[in-house]
């Protein structure tokens, strides 16, 4: 067993990175620009990487290590959000840049990767660990895990980790023909399939929220939650991004991965241990309890709509058909709602209403968790009964966590009205949060995969959901059905009220 | 306002209460304001010390410890002096509409009227939540530390450390001149987590510590004590500097301020450049305040830096 590092103080000191090399294909990519280089650069300028970290960007361009670092810098610079770019500290990282022209499809792209790892492992001392980050078309992960395969790349003198961005398939059979492909090479525990959801704090401190304090978890179950409501909207529509959304649709970008393990977190058992195992395993537990639906129950308990034109603040906006790379009779669905129902003995019979759409009126992700009304109306009419009491979880923006409950309206009289108990993330420990890629990255290169997607979480959450594909695939939808900048089209609103309730407006 | 040379506690819990109504009336009457609190925290300074500037400090420390603050200022005189007011601390948190507010009480106190303090503070202590003191004024830690749980303080202007070393014998003790040292500490545990460089640590017998000024600070002894080799060198010098030797005399791996924020780390010949921003008391506090239990590392090294303090020629 190596020796410890005598040095480390878990009470001070942020977790650590160990010696590594990212290699990023894709690297001339949206994601990689946007996203990944300012995450790693931010990790940098907080003294989170390691001091030999190194990146390799691979791409089909032709480019030098500078032009790719003076590209990367540009990229940095726009999208680094809120931390300071720095000179010193950005020359010191781009020391440890470096890139490779290479086409996933040509096996020499793997032996001159190869050779590249083991230079720049020389240089930097990286140990030969290596997270190769597959940020390409889906189409390419199996080719290119083959191709590392095949080169003895997914086996070296350090660790070799796989990251893969969703999708992860587009139904279950191609999730699983996916997973088959990537076992070929890599072990399921070396694949870390990323979501990105997961990664946001306020999706983790779901968790700590309900497993760190003793006075929730009681409450958690059937018989004191009446529904839970899961809502991800986007205001924008998709933004030029018609041509690859209109093969996804929001039922396959959004629920099948992202909503329903934010789903499988508010709704999970508690782990025995808080490790990658334990707590995927609960996740998973729990995905696979989800009601298989009939045909019939499928299309009763789902909506799908897409958006049609409207004018909103003067402007006009364009339907979803009408949008560059959409075919005309598109029948892709930009917003889609679910009914789920799990079956266990937590909760049987409470309906958790998930919906995710595109052109909805604000971009706001949350978790609305309604509690039964108290049993008996002690306070009649006296009570302004505005609601049950409400336990919101908001993920985006305007983190944090809000109990609304009656409280009695100071004067003479018994009259109730609601009143709000709110935590707010950013005030209350005023530190910037991480964005989701620095503490995915982070993760996947201490090698904690607790919130990665595992292969039995996919493939249950795409049984969940195959049901309502099918259902779909074999209707004609009367599209569009909801204008730009509303909460969706009216069926959805009828699916809860068939059950007594009613859609939050967030 | 109460008096000039009395107070009476029920008479600011009551001037606390108020303070909630008036802010709700003056606040917009729908979005309200919300009261934060996690914990106690008593400011004990020295009436010269710029009261802006602690001011200013408990303001942003209010983000992320928000507490009930009670700043003692220990006024220099031999008469009997003791006023108290009360205020609030608000923010408006980006993107929210509600202001989040917490209570402070400013109580200025003279040497001769501090023995009263204690009975004055005990009632305006908030319950079940922990009391911190920070002790800026040596008067004040004397007489507040017994209803602290934990005592802050700061030895950077000494030249040892006997008085840490005394207090932790009766109360829990944070040094922030301790502190002042994490950043140094991370990035050399960082630079060891790396296995080839791990390996050769134990050839690493030799620190070379170099200050700046007439002797070393406490927080240079606390490094020397933390790196724990078998031979510290020190050195005067132009910046501050730690470097590990082995016995030959051979750099391993050097830390440098190179002017400014900036920061050289050398390992072998590969150099890279961080940034050290600058510590100020909000940054070193946050830190200390987010220790709540005992922080075993520090209790471990203190009485070696001490012994390596009084010791140093």
């Amino acid at each position: 067993m190596a020796a410890a590092n005598p040095f480390q103080d878990p009470l001070r000191f942020e977790r650590k990175m160990p010696e590594c090399a990212v290699v990023i294909f894709g690297a001339n990519g949206d994601l990689t620009k946007r996203k990944l280089l300012p995450a790693l650069y931010r990790l940098a300028y907080e003294r989170r990487l390691s001091p030999g970290f190194a990146v390799i960007g691979i791409s089909r361009t032709a480019m030098s290590h500078d032009q790719f670092r003076e590209k990367m810098r540009d990229s940095v610079k726009r999208f680094k959000e809120n931390t300071e770019f720095d000179e010193s500290v950005w020359n010191s990282f781009a020391e440890g840049l470096f890139y490779m022209a290479g086409d996933v499809a040509d096996p020499s792209c793997y032996t001159n990767l190869a050779k590249c790892l083991e230079e720049v492992g020389a240089e930097r001392k990286t140990g030969g660990n290596a997270v190769f980050y597959l940020s390409t078309q889906p189409s390419q992960y199996a080719e290119t895990a083959a191709g590392l395969g095949n080169a003895g790349l997914a086996k070296g003198t350090g660790w070799r980790r796989l990251v893969v961005e969703k999708p992860f398939g587009h139904d279950l059979a191609s999730a699983k023909q996916l997973s088959h492909d990537l076992h070929g090479h890599f072990e399921e525990q070396d694949v870390y399939r990323i979501d990105h959801y997961l990664g946001k704090e306020t999706v983790q401190n779901i968790m700590a929220f309900r497993f760190g304090n003793g006075i929730f978890e009681p409450l958690w179950n059937r018989r004191y939650i009446n529904h839970v409501q899961i809502t991800a909207a986007e205001s924008i529509g998709v933004e030029g991004r018609g041509a690859y959304y209109q093969e996804a649709g929001a039922l396959r970008d959004m629920i099948q991965n992202h909503l329903l393990q934010v789903m499988a977190t508010v709704a999970m058992e508690p782990s025995a241990a808080f490790d990658a195992d334990s707590v995927r395993d609960e996740r998973a537990k729990l995905l696979r309890s989800i009601r298989t639906m009939t045909p019939d129950e499928a299309l009763k308990n789902s909506v799908a709509g897409q958006y049609g034109p409207a004018r909103i603040g003067g402007q006009d906006m364009p339907g979803f058909r009408e949008e560059k790379g959409v075919a005309p009779d598109s029948q892709t669905d930009t917003y889609a709602a679910v009914t789920f129902f799990v079956e266990n003995w937590r909760w049987a019979g409470v309906p958790f209403y998930v919906r995710s759409g595109k052109h909805l009126p604000k971009r706001v992700s949350e978790i609305a968790i309604e509690f039964n009304s108290a049993p008996h109306a002690l306070f009649g009419a006296g009570a302004d009964m505005t609601g049950p009491n409400l336990l919101l979880l908001r993920i985006q923006p305007e983190e944090g966590i809000s109990l609304k409950f009656l409280s009695k309206r100071p004067g003479a009289g018994m009259t109730l009205r609601p009143v709000s108990m709110d935590f707010n993330y950013g005030s209350s420990f005023g530190e910037r949060s991480p964005a989701a890629y620095e503490t995915l990255l982070l993760d996947a290169i201490i090698g904690d995969a607790t919130l990665y997607t595992r292969q039995d979480m996919v493939e249950a959450s795409w049984s969940a959901v195959a049901p309502i594909q099918e259902a779909w695939g074999n209707t004609k939808f009367d599209f569009p059905n909801y204008p730009a900048g509303t909460w969706g089209p009216a069926a959805s609103d009828e699916m809860l009220a068939r059950r007594g309730h009613v859609w939050r407006k967030p | 306002m109460s008096s000039e040379s009395t107070i009476d506690p029920e008479k600011i819990r009551k001037e606390l209460s108020d303070l909630w109504v008036n802010l709700a009336k003056e606040k917009d009457a729908d979005a309200g304001v919300l009261r934060a609190c996690s914990m106690t925290l008593i400011a004990a300074v020295d009436e010269a010390d710029d009261p802006a500037q602690i001011g200013e400090t408990i303001a942003m420390l209010m983000r992320e410890h928000p507490s009930r603050a009670i700043v003692v200022r220990v006024r220099d005189s031999s008469e009997f002096c003791l006023s108290a007011q009360v205020l609030a601390q608000c923010w408006m948190p980006f993107g929210d509409r509600r202001q989040i507010c917490c209570e402070e009480v400013e109580i200025t106190s003279s040497i001769p009227s501090l023995a009263d303090l204690p009975a004055v503070l005990l009632p305006l202590l908030v319950a079940d939540l922990p009391v911190v003191l920070w002790a800026r004024s040596q008067a004040g830690m004397k007489v507040l530390a017994g209803i602290a749980g934990k005592v802050i303080l700061d030895s950077g202007s000494s030249t040892n450390l006997a008085g840490v070393v005394e207090a932790t014998k009766k109360h829990r003790v944070g040094d922030l001149a301790w502190v002042r040292l994490t950043r140094w500490r991370e990035l050399i545990a960082q630079i060891f987590e790396n296995k080839s460089y791990l390996s050769e640590l134990n050839g690493l017998t030799r620190a070379r510590i170099t200050y700046t000024g007439d002797r070393p600070k406490t927080s240079a002894f606390y490094l020397a004590a933390w790196l724990e080799r078998s031979e510290t060198i020190w050195e005067r010098g132009e910046e501050d500097a730690v470097a590990l030797e082995t016995a030959s005399g051979e750099v391993h791996t050097r830390i440098r301020r190179t002017g400014g924020e900036g920061v050289e780390v050398t390992i072998h010949e590969q150099v890279t450049n961080t940034v050290f921003a600058n510590a100020t008391d909000y940054t070193l506090l946050r830190e200390e305040l987010s220790i709540a239990g005992p922080d075993a590392v520090f209790e471990a090294v203190l009485p070696r830096a001490a012994a390596l303090a009084e010791n140093f020629a």
